[in-house]
């Protein structure tokens, strides 16, 4: 489904409002929110202006463009979160903290057609934070690690063959630095290309690319698979191909 | 070296869902109104100031609790937990919640409720299957898992592990268990275990395993598939005796499915031995495989993993694995499988039907203790009030200290709540069936008799019992008034 791939790739530029719309939501989730209630923002003739003018409006403290801002890029920053962290738990309060910081800092802002990188931004820095804090805290004895609950990760549509390569994965990515764990899930399992991921990471190209190749290496070396033959449902990695890329550099 | 698979997008679950997407605006709505009330940037400057202010203070304190944690552990040298990795508690998450434990290079481990811990070895992969106060039921899908009664919370568990038909549970020691998928390799490093594997001779044999003892066990009943033309030709295979269920089975009269079948194992039969459900429903989907003529429990069990997107093709599925009685531990996990799916779904009526089977199935089984407590609790929500303060009270008479019974003597005490209130209308209390579905022999409970419940003083001490611990009147049911 190239079509759900593209939807997860990081905008750099703030799109019109109707793009932003089709970009987030995923085609088999649609139905599902056409049934829902539509917010009155997203009837609003502002909801055809594009981030940047939004951003404008919402420096200037109407509350109708801060709506319209958060509704076209909460998807974005709820899935990023729950992603990174692998499990949802966190993920509300992450998004919340995110669009708070954000509309508060909308002032700094010196690119506003950027604001979804921005917002990503942000939110990959308050993961990498609670990772990292989480990892501190198991140091010490005094933390807990989530459970790998496999439905807060794995679509219900997933086989249950798909289901228990993720849990792998996900067990994987766990015991990676924080760093390189996010860098590697914004790439492959969010699907961002390196330019957007070395912006969300908040480094250089180079330093994304080396950061990626690490846990890249250190999958290929743990992940077992069930059986040798070859896998129906799982097609050689293109994951294996980031080393070319970084080789580029 | 294994490249894992590419992660497709549509395999992964979409977190914005409508609602909490509009959960989350409401609380920024607030927070940023009342910013706005409090308007201006000398009261934002004010906002952090104390905000850092804040932060500083709380940093100070935390780095003084890390000191203090680190000092203490310096002082009493304790050995680090294990090189097992991070512990991940079972706590808080969702019972209904399927659950996966992997592990990766490292060993992964997880502390278990009620006590006790699960360490996953590199490429191991457990489900959890159930988890209650009085212990928790795991799943060996593959590889090697070990379960000990140590470490996590101070009471010690009963854990239980089923691998194929097979299962292990020990309350006081440490167990390594590993799968190829046709045999358990139980290895008891400390205390002791059970082990109860599927026999062709005797049905199900329990095995007592002790301290540094090793034990190997099928995990399935031996099926020989001849082709029909073969079956008339000598020399044949020996057949297996089938395997015979002591207890009448309660469910659909069926004959037991013949142990024998028409065909060689399929493409899908190979693919769901090496446990690739992605291939089982290609092929399924492939070659048009009608679920309705497969026989066996163990492939149909496999056809209900590999179809889990689908409710209907797996519940016909876990139905007909259910009624294949020639092996009665698949077909008891089956049964357990169809009752949670019928109990999300809410059918509640349906789903006590297959709990009570696993019970008939697997009276002695690692999960016959939860099946009463969800069979109970699916009879009261199916609204079959007689018959669930009948289980009820069995339930507090058979166990003393089992893990849901202040939750169904609180259901005991809510029930006899509601037929009080009922007599009082002049209804007819001892009705058999509130819903109308009453069974053929359902007979009204005799006043006073051991399945009349009593709205008083003792049901409310029954159920202000902590969990765990006995109501007053231990081993007795709630006495009327």
């Amino acid at each position: 489904m190239t079509h759900g791939r593209e939807n997860n790739r990081l905008r750099l530029v703030g799109g019109s409002a109707v793009d932003a719309t089709e970009v987030e939501t995923p085609a088999p989730k649609r139905a599902a929110r056409a049934a829902a209630p539509v917010p009155a923002s997203s009837r609003s003739p502002l909801a055809a202006l594009p981030d940047d003018a939004l951003v404008a409006m919402a420096q200037r403290g109407e509350m109708s463009a801060y709506e319209l801002l958060y509704r076209r890029h909460a998807s974005f920053a709820l899935n990023l979160a729950a992603r990174i962290a692998g499990s949802s738990h966190e993920a509300e309060d992450v998004t919340h903290d995110a669009f708070l910081r954000a509309f508060d800092g909308l002032a700094g802002l010196r690119n506003p057609k950027a604001f979804r990188s921005w917002l990503g931004s942000i939110v990959v820095h308050a993961m990498r934070s609670r990772l990292r804090r989480a990892a501190i805290l198991r140091f010490l004895g005094i933390g807990r690690a989530d459970p790998i609950e496999i439905d807060c990760i794995a679509s219900p549509d997933a086989s249950q063959h798909t289901r228990y390569e993720l849990a792998q994965v996900y067990a994987l990515l766990r015991t990676l630095a924080p760093a390189d764990r996010i860098a590697w899930t914004l790439r492959f399992v969010e699907g961002h290309d390196l330019h957007a991921t070395a912006e969300l990471c908040g480094c250089s190209l180079a330093t994304v690319k080396r950061r990626i190749r690490r846990a890249q290496n250190h999958l290929d070396a743990s992940f077992v698979e069930a059986r040798s033959d070859a896998d129906a449902d799982a097609p050689p990695s293109e994951a294996g191909r980031e080393g070319d890329e970084g080789d580029e550099t | 070296m294994t490249r894992p698979p590419r992660i497709r997008p549509e395999s992964l679950r979409d977190h914005a869902e409508p609602a909490r997407v509009n959960r989350v605006w409401r609380r920024l709505e607030r927070r940023l109104a009342v910013g706005a009330a409090a308007g201006g940037g000398a009261q934002e400057h004010a906002r952090r100031s104390r905000l850092v202010v804040l932060g500083v203070a709380t940093a100070a304190v935390v780095a003084s609790f890390g000191a203090g944690i680190v000092l203490g552990r310096k002082i009493e040298s304790r050995p680090a937990p294990s090189a097992a990795g991070p512990v991940a508690p079972l706590e808080g998450t969702s019972e209904q919640s399927p659950a996966l434990f992997a592990a990766g290079t490292m060993r992964q481990a997880y502390d278990l409720p009620g006590g006790g811990r699960l360490v996953v070895s590199p490429g191991g992969i457990v489900e959890r299957v159930s988890q209650s106060a009085g212990g928790v039921a795991v799943r060996l899908v593959r590889g090697e898992a070990e379960l000990s009664t140590d470490g996590g919370a101070s009471e010690p568990a009963r854990i239980s592990m089923l691998v194929g038909g097979a299962s292990v549970s020990t309350e006081d020691g440490v167990v390594r268990v590993r799968t190829d998928g046709d045999t358990a390799d139980l290895e008891v490093l400390s205390g002791s275990a059970e082990i109860t594997s599927p026999d062709p001779e005797v049905g199900l044999r329990t095995t007592t395993v002790r301290e540094r003892e090793r034990l190997t066990v099928p995990t399935r009943v031996a099926v020989t598939r001849v082709p029909p033309t073969e079956l008339t030709t000598p020399p044949l295979p020996p057949r297996p005796v089938p395997v015979k269920i002591a207890r009448e089975p309660a469910l659909g009269e069926r004959e037991p499915a013949p142990t024998v079948d028409a065909v060689p194992p399929t493409t899908w039969q190979q693919l769901c031995l090496a446990a690739d459900f992605a291939g089982v429903l290609k092929e399924l989907q492939a070659n048009a495989i009608d679920v309705g003529k497969v026989t066996n429990a163990r492939d149909l069990l496999c056809i209900a993993d590999a179809t889990r997107a689908n409710d209907s093709t797996r519940r016909l599925a876990l139905e007909r694995a259910v009624h294949d009685r020639s092996d009665p531990q698949v077909a008891s996990l089956a049964a357990w499988k169809l009752a949670t799916l019928l109990e999300q779904s809410g059918e509640h009526g349906q789903a006590a039907k297959y709990y009570q089977a696993y019970r008939d199935l697997s009276p002695g089984g690692a999960l016959a203790e939860d099946a009463l407590c969800n069979l109970i609790e699916a009879e009261d929500r199916a609204g079959h009030r007689d018959e669930a303060m009948r289980l009820g009270q069995r339930y507090l008479a058979d166990h003393a200290t089992g893990g849901c019974r202040a939750r169904v003597a609180q259901m005991l005490l809510r029930l006899a709540a509601e037929r009080a209130k009922d007599d009082g209308k002049g209804t007819d209390g001892g009705g058999p069936k509130t819903d109308g579905s009453a069974k053929p022999g359902d007979a009204p409970a005799p006043s006073g008799s051991a399945s009349q419940p009593a709205p008083s003083a003792s049901v409310s001490a029954s159920a202000s019992a902590k969990p765990g611990e006995p109501p007053a009147g231990t081993g007795s049911p709630p006495q009327a008034p």
